[in-house]
C-alpha cells in the first residue's frame, strides 16, 4: 500500500548506502517515461492513486503536461519494501524530446542504472538508441521496460502468440543494441535476461505491468491480456500487478547500488587527477571522506534562489558548509541541504556519499559543475566535461511586446539560460536584438511559451537556422598588426583534422586538460606532432583549436590570454556571415611584440589576432555549414514513395530503408532549414499513420548554388554590409 | 611641399607650452590633438584655439590607428597639419609608427620637442639620468591582462644599481589613473614576492610632473603605498644605487638615512638573487 510522507525515514535510510539505487528512466520521445515516473510516485504518497497515470507529477510544468512532453530533469527520493529491507530509489527524470538530449547526459552522470522504455507498437526507436549508447559510454546499466502493451490488442489486434513475439522480438533488438555499444566487459553482463525478471512489461497509463517470474508466479498469460483489453475490463491486471511494485522491484534486485557502481564507474567518469586522494574514496563511496557532488542539474526558485541538484560521490555534505567550484574556480557556503519529494523540497542536516541532494547557496553553480573539500581543489577539475550530442540550430530574434517590460523580460530570459545550458541567449552587436538560440524549433516554441506563461507578450522574428563556418583549405601565416603598428602576429590557419574534431567530441580532449596527457592522445589518435601537440592553447565549444607555434619570444607568456581571447573573438563570428566558426585549428607562428605592456593590451593584441584569423580563413576556401537533421519514420509501406517525395523536395536524402514487422522504416537527412513545416506536411501525406522523431544529424557543407544567396541573405538580416569583407580590408 | 608636424605641448599648459609649439599649430592649416595618450595639465581649450587662431580637433584613439591612419593621413594630404599631443610626441607613445607611414608616404615631417616626464621625473628627483635602466609602465591589472613584466625589468635595473622609472597607468576616456600609492601597493607584492621586505625598499612618489604644483616624495615602497595624494597623474622611480649627491637630494625629498641603508642592501640581495637565478 502506498504510504504518505516519509520524509523522516528516508533521511534516516541515505546512511545505508547497500540499500540506495540511484536510477534514472530514459527513452524514445513519448513512449511512456513520464507515465512510469507517476506510477513511482505512487508508491512514495506523492501523488494519489488516482491521478497517476493522468497527472503526470514529474512534469511540473503546465506546458509539459500540455503538450504531454517532459521538458526539466527532476530528481525524486523513494521508499520502496523488498524482501522486508527498505530501500531509497533516488529517481532522475530526464526529457525525452531530442531537443535536450544534452540534460539526458547530465543526469546520466549522477545514475548509476537506468529502465530504457520502450513502446511496444513503435519498438526500437532513434532515440532509444541514442539515450541507450550514452547511457553505456557512462557505464550506467540498463534494464528494459516494455510500455503501452495494451496497444498491441486494441490498435494491432495481435492474438496472445503474435503479442508475445512481439514483445520477445524488442528484448532482441534492445539486447543487439547493447551488443553493439557497450565496452566488451560489459556486452554480456548487461544484457537483458527476461527469465530473470530484466525485463518488465506493462500499461504505465493503466498503472500495471510485469515480468516473467512474476507472471510465472502469480499464473498470468498472453492471453489473460489480450481478453482484459479485448473485453476491457483490467480491473484483475491492475490489482493484481501494480506497476510500480514490478519496476522497483526490478530496481532493487537487478541495479546496482552506489557501493558496487562507483568501482566501476569512476575510472570511466572521473576526469580529474587520477592520482589524487579524492578518487580512492570515491571508489568506496566513503561518506567520511572530502566531500565531491556532481551537479546535474539547476533551478532557479523564486524563493529560495539557485537550487542545484546532484550526486555526492564522496563525502557528507552538510549546510553551512565551505565548499569549492570547480568549474566557476570560486569558493562559496552551502546555505541548506536537502533532498526532493516530487515538486517540494525537504530539508535535511546533512546527506551522506552516494545519495542525490539539492542544495542552496551555490548562486555560481551549472548544470555540470564539481563541487569540492576546498583543501582538495587542486585536484578537480570539472567532474568531466559533458559530452554534448546536439549543439543549437535555430535562433530567433525576441522582445517583450511592451518595451517597458524589457529588464524583467531579460531577467527571465536570462534565468532560463541558467537553467537550461543548452539555451543561450545573445544580444546582437549588430542590431542590438535579443536572440535566443536552442536545440531546435520545439525547444524555442517552449520557451516561449513559458514566457508567455509569465506574462510576457512576446514579438519574435520567424526561426533562423544557425549555421557555422569553416575552412577547406590551408592559409599562412599572415600577418595582423595592432591598432597601433608596433604589435603583430603571424598566423596560420587550416581545417582541424577529423580524429582531433572527434576527440574533442567525445571529451577525451578538453582546454585546462593536463598538456601531457591531451597531448598523448593527440599524437597516439589524431596523428599529431609531438611538438604541436603540447603546445595547444585553447580549445572552445566549437572545436575551434589554438596552437603555440612559437619558440622562445619575450613577454608573450604576458599576453597568452589576450591573445586566447582574441582567437575566441574571432571563432565567435566567421568572417562570411558573423557565424560561429566550428574545425579550424588556428597557429600562432610568429609574434612582435612591443617592449612596454602599456602598449601591448587587450585592445592592441585582441583586434590584431583576430584580424589576421579572420583573414587567413578567408584566404583558406571558407566554407559555410548548415544543419542537417535526421528524421526516422515509420510508416505503413504504401507511404514510401510519398516520403521519397517529400526529401526530395527538401533536399534530403534517404539513408536507409528497412521492413520492421509490418511496417517501413526509414532514415532521413534533411537540411533544418526545409524543416519548418514539416511536421504539417508528413502528417498530411501519410493520412497522419507516420510515427517519427527528428535529431540533429551533422553539420555539411551549404551546396555551391546556394552558398551566397545564403550568406547575402543572414548579412542581410544581420545588417552587415553587403559584401563579404576582403582580407586586405581585415589586415590593414 | 606641405608638411605635417608632431608638436609636444609639454606637460601643463601655463608652464611648458613653447613658442615653437604654438607657432607651428598657428601656422598650421588644421590642427589636431591627440587626446588619449596623456593629459595636458591645465588645459584651456579655448584659450590655446585663441593663441593659436583656429580650432583644436581633439582625436580619439581609434582616429590615429587601425585603419584611422590612413584616413588621417588621407586628410592630412595637400594641407600643413599639426598633430599636437601632451609631453613629447615620441616619448612614452606608438606614434613612430604614424611618422614612418608619413615619411613613406612623401610627408614633409616636423618635429617640435616637449618637455617630457620621463626627464621631468629625473630632474625632480635628483637622480642622475646616466645611471637610469629602461623605464617601464604598471597597467591595472585585469583578470584578462595582469602583466609583470615591468616589475622583472626593475628587479633587472636594481641587480645593476640602475633606476627606474615607472609610468603609471592612465586610462583617459575613463578619467582613470593609477596613483602612486597602487602602483607601490603592486610593486610591493613583487618584492615580497622576491623575498624581501617594502618597507625596506625606497620609491620616489610623483604628481603632477612639470605643473607648479608637482611633488616628489622619497619614503619606503611600504609607505608610499599608504600615501593619499589625488593630484593625478602619478609616477614612480625605484631608485638604484646611489651616490652621495643622490643621496642627499633624495633626503631633501624625506628619504631617512636609515632606510637609503636598507635599501642598498636590498638591491645587494637582489643582484645575488638574480645571479642565481636560472
Ligand atoms: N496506450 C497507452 N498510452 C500510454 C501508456 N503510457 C503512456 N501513454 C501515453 O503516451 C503518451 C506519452 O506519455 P509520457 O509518459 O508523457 O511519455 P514520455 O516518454 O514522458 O514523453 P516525453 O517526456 O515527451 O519524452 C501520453 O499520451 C500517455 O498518456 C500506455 O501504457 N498505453
Ligand atoms: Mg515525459
Amino acid at each position: 500500500m502506498p504510504k504518505f510522507k516519509q520524509t523522516e525515514e528516508l533521511l534516516q535510510l541515505m546512511v545505508n548506502t547497500a540499500n540506495i539505487r540511484n536510477m534514472g528512466i530514459i527513452a524514445h520521445v513519448d513512449h511512456g517515461k513520464t507515465t512510469l515516473s507517476d506510477s513511482l510516485l505512487l508508491s512514495a504518497g506523492i501523488i494519489s492513486p488516482k491521478v497517476a497515470g493522468t497527472a503526470l507529477a514529474m512534469d511540473y510544468l503546465e506546458i509539459e503536461q500540455k503538450r504531454q512532453m517532459t521538458v526539466k530533469a527532476a530528481n525524486v527520493s523513494l521508499l520502496h519494501e523488498f524482501k522486508n529491507q527498505s530501500y531509497v530509489v533516488n529517481l532522475i527524470d530526464t526529457p525525452g524530446h531530442v531537443d535536450f538530449t544534452g540534460k539526458v547526459t547530465r543526469s546520466l552522470r549522477v545514475m548509476d542504472g537506468a529502465i530504457v522504455v520502450v513502446d511496444s507498437v513503435e519498438g526500437v526507436m532513434t532515440q532509444t538508441e541514442t539515450v541507450l549508447r550514452q547511457a553505456l559510454e557512462e557505464r550506467v546499466r540498463p534494464l528494459l521496460y516494455v510500455n503501452k502493451i495494451d496497444r498491441l490488442v486494441k490498435e494491432l489486434r495481435l492474438s496472445p502468440q503474435e503479442v508475445q513475439d512481439r514483445l520477445t522480438g524488442i528484448v532482441r533488438d534492445f539486447n543487439s543494441l547493447i551488443d553493439s555499444f557497450a565496452e566488451d566487459e560489459y556486452k554480456d553482463k548487461w544484457k537483458v535476461n527476461m527469465a530473470k525478471g530484466q525485463v518488465a512489461f506493462g500499461a504505465a497509463k493503466d498503472k500495471w505491468g510485469f515480468n516473467i517470474p512474476i507472471a510465472a508466479a502469480k499464473g498470468l498469460k498472453f492471453a489473460d491480456i489480450v481478453s482484459g483489453y479485448t473485453s476491457g475490463d483490467i480491473s484483475r491486471l491492475v490489482e493484481n500487478f501494480p506497476l510500480y511494485v514490478t519496476i522497483l522491484d526490478m530496481i532493487v534486485e537487478h541495479l546496482p547500488n552506489p557501493l558496487e557502481a562507483q568501482k566501476y564507474r569512476i575510472p570511466r567518469i572521473w576526469r580529474g587527477n587520477m592520482e589524487s586522494p579524492l578518487v580512492d574514496h570515491m571508489l568506496r563511496c566513503d561518506a567520511a571522506g572530502p566531500l565531491l557532488i556532481a551537479v546535474n542539474n539547476v533551478v532557479v526558485d523564486p524563493h529560495a534562489g539557485l537550487v542545484a541538484t546532484g550526486r555526492v560521490f564522496s563525502g557528507t555534505v552538510k549546510s553551512g558548509q565551505e565548499v569549492y567550484l570547480a568549474s566557476a574556480k570560486s569558493t562559496a557556503r552551502i546555505l541548506q541541504v536537502g533532498i526532493f519529494m516530487g515538486q517540494s523540497r525537504e530539508v535535511a542536516q546533512e546527506i551522506p556519499a552516494g545519495n542525490i541532494v539539492a542544495l542552496l547557496g551555490l548562486e555560481q553553480a551549472r548544470a555540470g559543475e564539481t563541487i569540492v573539500d576546498p583543501a582538495f581543489k587542486e585536484d578537480s577539475v570539472a567532474f568531466e566535461r559533458l559530452k554534448y550530442v546536439s549543439e543549437p540550430v535555430v535562433t530567433i530574434a525576441i522582445e517583450p511586446k511592451n518595451s517597458r517590460e524589457l529588464p524583467r523580460f531579460i531577467d527571465a530570459l536570462r534565468k532560463m539560460s541558467i537553467e537550461d545550458p543548452n539555451l543561450l541567449l545573445k544580444i546582437s552587436e549588430e542590431t542590438g536584438e535579443y536572440l535566443i538560440s536552442g536545440m531546435g524549433q520545439l525547444h524555442l516554441e517552449i520557451v516561449l511559451y513559458e514566457l508567455q506563461e509569465k506574462g510576457f507578450e512576446v514579438v519574435t522574428s520567424p526561426p533562423i537556422v544557425v549555421y557555422r563556418e569553416t575552412v577547406e583549405g590551408k592559409a599562412g601565416p599572415i600577418e595582423g598588426k595592432s591598432p597601433n603598428k608596433h604589435n603583430r602576429f603571424r598566423i596560420m590557419v587550416e581545417p582541424l583534422n577529423q580524429e582531433a574534431i572527434a576527440l574533442i567530441q567525445t571529451g577525451e580532449i578538453y582546454d585546462n586538460q593536463d598538456f601531457r596527457e591531451r597531448a598523448k592522445k593527440l599524437r597516439e589518435k589524431a596523428g599529431w606532432e609531438t611538438d604541436e601537440a603540447r603546445s595547444i592553447w585553447s580549445i572552445d565549444d566549437r572545436l575551434n583549436v589554438l596552437v603555440d607555434g612559437t619558440k622562445g619570444i619575450q613577454h608573450l607568456d604576458e599576453i597568452q590570454d589576450t591573445i586566447i581571447q582574441g582567437f575566441k573573438w574571432a571563432t565567435e563570428a566567421g568572417p562570411l556571415a558573423q557565424e560561429p566558426m566550428r574545425g579550424v585549428k588556428v597557429t600562432l607562428d610568429d609574434a612582435t611584440i612591443h617592449e612596454d605592456p602599456a602598449h601591448r593590451g587587450p585592445a592592441q593584441v585582441m583586434p590584431a589576432t583576430k584580424n589576421a584569423i579572420q583573414a587567413g580563413v578567408l584566404f583558406a576556401q571558407p566554407a559555410l555549414l548548415e544543419p542537417l537533421l535526421k528524421l526516422d519514420i515509420r510508416i505503413p509501406p504504401e507511404y514510401v514513395s510519398a516520403i521519397n517525395r517529400i526529401a526530395a523536395q527538401k533536399r534530403g536524402r534517404v539513408i536507409e530503408v528497412n521492413q520492421v514487422a509490418s511496417q517501413m522504416r526509414m532514415l532521413l537527412e534533411i537540411p533544418v532549414s526545409e524543416t519548418f513545416n514539416l511536421s504539417t506536411e508528413l502528417r498530411s501525406a501519410t493520412a497522419g499513420k507516420a510515427f517519427w522523431g527528428l535529431e540533429f544529424s551533422r553539420w555539411a557543407p551549404t551546396p555551391q548554388s546556394l552558398l551566397l544567396p545564403t550568406i547575402q541573405k543572414i548579412r542581410e538580416r544581420k545588417g552587415l554590409p553587403k559584401e563579404i569583407p576582403r582580407p586586405e580590408d581585415l589586415l590593414e | 611641399m606641405t608638411w605635417l608636424a608632431f608638436v609636444g605641448l609639454g606637460l601643463a599648459f601655463r608652464e611648458s607650452l613653447t613658442n615653437a609649439a604654438v607657432e607651428t599649430l598657428r601656422s598650421a592649416d588644421a590642427a589636431y590633438f591627440e587626446g588619449y595618450t596623456s593629459p595636458l595639465l591645465g588645459l584651456e581649450l579655448q584659450e590655446l584655439e585663441s593663441l593659436i587662431g583656429k580650432k583644436l580637433m581633439v582625436l580619439e584613439r581609434n582616429e590615429l590607428e587601425g585603419k584611422g591612419i590612413t584616413k588621417f593621413l588621407d586628410s592630412a594630404a595637400g594641407r600643413n597639419v599639426a598633430l599636437a599631443t601632451a609631453g613629447d610626441p615620441f616619448i612614452a607613445t606608438t606614434h613612430i609608427s604614424l611618422r614612418n607611414d608619413a615619411k613613406a608616404r612623401g610627408f614633409d615631417v616636423i618635429y617640435i620637442p616637449g618637455v617630457s616626464a620621463y626627464t621631468t621625473a629625473f630632474s625632480l628627483s635628483g637622480l642622475q639620468i646616466y645611471k637610469a635602466g629602461p623605464p617601464a609602465t604598471i597597467v591595472t591589472p585585469s583578470g584578462l591582462y595582469h602583466p609583470t613584466s615591468q616589475f622583472s625589468k626593475a628587479f633587472r635595473n636594481l641587480a645593476q644599481g640602475l633606476h627606474t622609472l615607472f609610468f603609471l597607468d592612465i586610462d583617459l576616456p575613463h578619467r582613470k589613473f593609477m596613483t602612486f600609492s597602487e602602483g607601490a601597493e603592486l610593486f610591493g607584492k613583487a618584492i615580497h614576492a622576491k623575498g624581501l621586505l617594502a618597507s625596506e625598499v625606497l620609491g620616489i612618489g610623483l604628481s603632477r610632473l612639470g605643473s607648479r604644483e608637482q611633488l616628489a616624495v622619497c619614503e619606503s615602497v611600504e609607505r608610499l603605498s599608504d600615501l593619499r595624494n589625488n593630484m593625478v597623474p602619478h609616477s614612480l622611480i625605484i631608485p638604484g644605487y646611489l651616490d652621495d649627491i643622490e643621496r642627499r637630494a633624495l633626503i631633501f625629498l624625506g628619504a631617512e638615512p636609515r632606510l637609503i641603508e636598507s635599501h642598498e642592501k636590498s638591491i645587494r640581495a637582489i643582484s645575488s638573487k638574480l645571479h642565481l637565478e636560472p
